[in-house]
């Protein structure tokens, strides 16, 4: 069952299209990484999805829920970390769970269980009565999921989690998104510009860039290609013309599409008489696939 | 209702920690001491004072004090980037705007009916075991009707201000402007009629010293305010939409 779905969707502000027709959907407990540039229109893609914006055409589900025309049903089952913490720093950490908790109609006991519950979990229950202003922007950002999580929604949308974080939180945050969708069975949908988060959280990514959808795809559709690096004795150009690669810093390299084996290029080399030393191959990066769509979309 | 009383509840917090933020202990000696010395000018005036307009100005204080919070309501809340998680909860557009408004009209109101009651108690110790002079009927009903819906009045047009002012200053300054409006609205007819129809004006002198005129003019203004009041909360409501306050930042 998918548990997001836009179809067509288009947001315009005047003559700025900062959504331009995008069409896909998420399944029920996968984690969905839209990556882009800061501009690219994943933020008002969040908004449509929450039905705090309609769009101008097109249209946005979720959980089967129209985002424009029910976006109250909608709010009530989503959590959201959107571009700003969104916290109130005057409030200490439990009381900004409890606000959020008390909105979601968690009666008292169940309340006070799942703020122990969530602050334990991100290690900020000693912090619990400590105003937020006092705390780290990791500490914030945690405590903003933890808020996001209150009352178990079974659709996540995080904004830029990991921005600004320092490396050891960045990995702690990780570790806590791709809990929420293989423990808890949420379905996230994660904002990045951060190609690392998308290549190591997501099932599917999306790219996009000045509102439109450059490609949808699991990171190994999208990272189908392969580079095979081979270093031997004996490799010159004629070898690597015969095998369709290349010589790169003395070593042939050839580009593997997704399921094509390595061993019928070594076995040729071979017979030409080429001593194989090495053989390494490496995947294209998701990096490497996003600038290569937004090189294409560009031109 | 339950979101009410839960945006109620954020809203009194948070005005407990903006004020502990001003200097906790130090603000509360502060307003002690403003409060003794509130009591002792009504103590060295008399108890006559109780029947004078003075009870009332200083009373009404809280009502300008007001201005400066309710621009909090939205305006601070985009500010501090915490306005679009809120309103990407459940929480209702009503509970909202209500809640807001409640929490401010209840703490300046709160503010004038304890200034009130202390101009009264300080005005009649000097003459303790004497017979007690309460205040006239019209000032009483002054505190206890005309000021609350003052307040219903600022906090609501604070609200409307503030729902698309990126800052709370930028709210404060337009609330400023509009009861200045407000005031040119009043005035200018008023100095219109003393100046064409000076009969008139004679006329409202001799209607304001018959003995029932307190009662009618605060009844007047309470139909007034009230009227006000409905207008600018059904316009709170229909400013209030979740998108236009999204794009407008």
């Amino acid at each position: 069952m998918d548990a997001i779905v836009c179809e067509n969707l288009t947001r315009a502000f005047g003559s700025l299209r900062a959504v331009d027709g995008i069409s896909f959907s998420v399944s029920a407990g996968r984690i969905f990484a839209l990556l882009g540039a800061n501009g690219a229109g994943k933020t008002t893609t969040i908004h449509l999805l929450l039905g705090l914006l309609d769009p101008t055409s097109g249209r946005a589900s979720v959980l089967g829920f129209d985002s424009r025309t029910e976006g109250e049903r909608v709010r009530a089952r989503c959590g959201a970390l959107l571009e700003h913490h969104g916290l109130y720093e005057r409030l200490t950490a439990e009381e900004n769970l409890d606000f959020y908790a008390r909105i979601a109609r968690i009666g008292p006991d169940a309340r006070s269980k799942r703020i122990r519950e969530l602050l334990e979990h991100f290690g900020l229950w000693e912090r619990r009565r400590d105003r937020v202003v006092t705390f780290s922007r990791g500490m914030k950002q945690k405590l903003a999921i933890a808020r996001a999580l209150i009352h178990t929604p079974p659709v996540v949308f995080l904004d830029e989690p990991t921005a600004g974080l320092d490396p050891e939180a960045v990995v702690s945050l990780r570790k806590d998104i791709a809990a929420l969708a293989s423990e808890h069975g949420a379905t996230v949908f994660l904002n990045t510009h951060n190609l690392a988060d998308a290549e190591k959280l997501s099932d599917v990514v999306g790219v996009m860039r000045r509102g439109k959808l450059l490609a949808v795809g699991t990171p190994d559709e999208l990272q189908g290609d392969t580079t095979v690096t081979i270093a031997g004795t004996g490799i010159t150009e004629e070898h690597a013309a015969a095998v369709g690669g290349s010589i790169v810093a003395g070593r042939l390299s050839i580009r593997l599409r997704a399921g094509d084996s390595v061993a019928p290029v070594v076995r040729e080399l071979v017979t030409r008489g080429v001593g194989i030393e090495e053989v390494r191959k490496e995947r294209t990066g998701l990096e490497d696939i996003f600038l290569d769509l937004v090189a294409k979309e560009s031109e | 209702m339950s979101d009410l009383g839960t945006v109620v509840w954020k809203e009194w917090r948070e005005l407990r920690a903006q004020n502990a933020d001003f200097g906790g202990t130090a603000v509360i000696i502060t307003v002690l001491v403003l409060l003794a010395i509130v009591a002792g000018m009504a103590a060295i005036a008399g108890p006559e004072i109780v029947r004078t307009p003075f009870v009332l100005v200083i009373s009404a204080t809280p009502v300008f004090a007001v201005i400066g919070t309710i621009c909090e309501a939205f305006a601070g809340e985009r500010e501090r980037h915490t306005l679009e998680t809120l309103l990407a909860s459940r929480v209702s557009t009503e509970a909202l705007l209500i809640g807001k408004i409640i929490v401010n009209v209840l703490y300046a109101w709160g503010g004038a009916v304890l200034l009130f009651l202390l101009l009264v108690i300080g005005a009649n110790v000097p003459k303790l075991g004497r017979q007690i002079v309460l205040p006239s009927p019209g000032i009483t009903l002054t505190i206890f009707v005309v000021i609350p819906l003052m307040l219903l009045l600022v906090c609501t047009a604070g609200v409307l201000v503030s729902l698309r002012s990126p800052t709370v200053r930028q709210a404060q300054s337009k609330l400023v402007v509009f009861f200045m409006g407000i005031g040119f609205l009043f005035l200018i007819p008023f100095l219109v009629i003393r100046s064409l129809f000076p009969h008139l004006m004679a006329d409202a002198r001799q209607m304001a010293a018959s003995p029932n005129f307190a009662i009618v003019s605060i009844a007047a203004w309470s139909v007034i305010l009230l009227i006000l009041d409905t207008v600018m909360l059904l316009a709170a409501r229909w400013r209030f939409q979740r998108q236009r306050m999204i794009v407008t930042r």
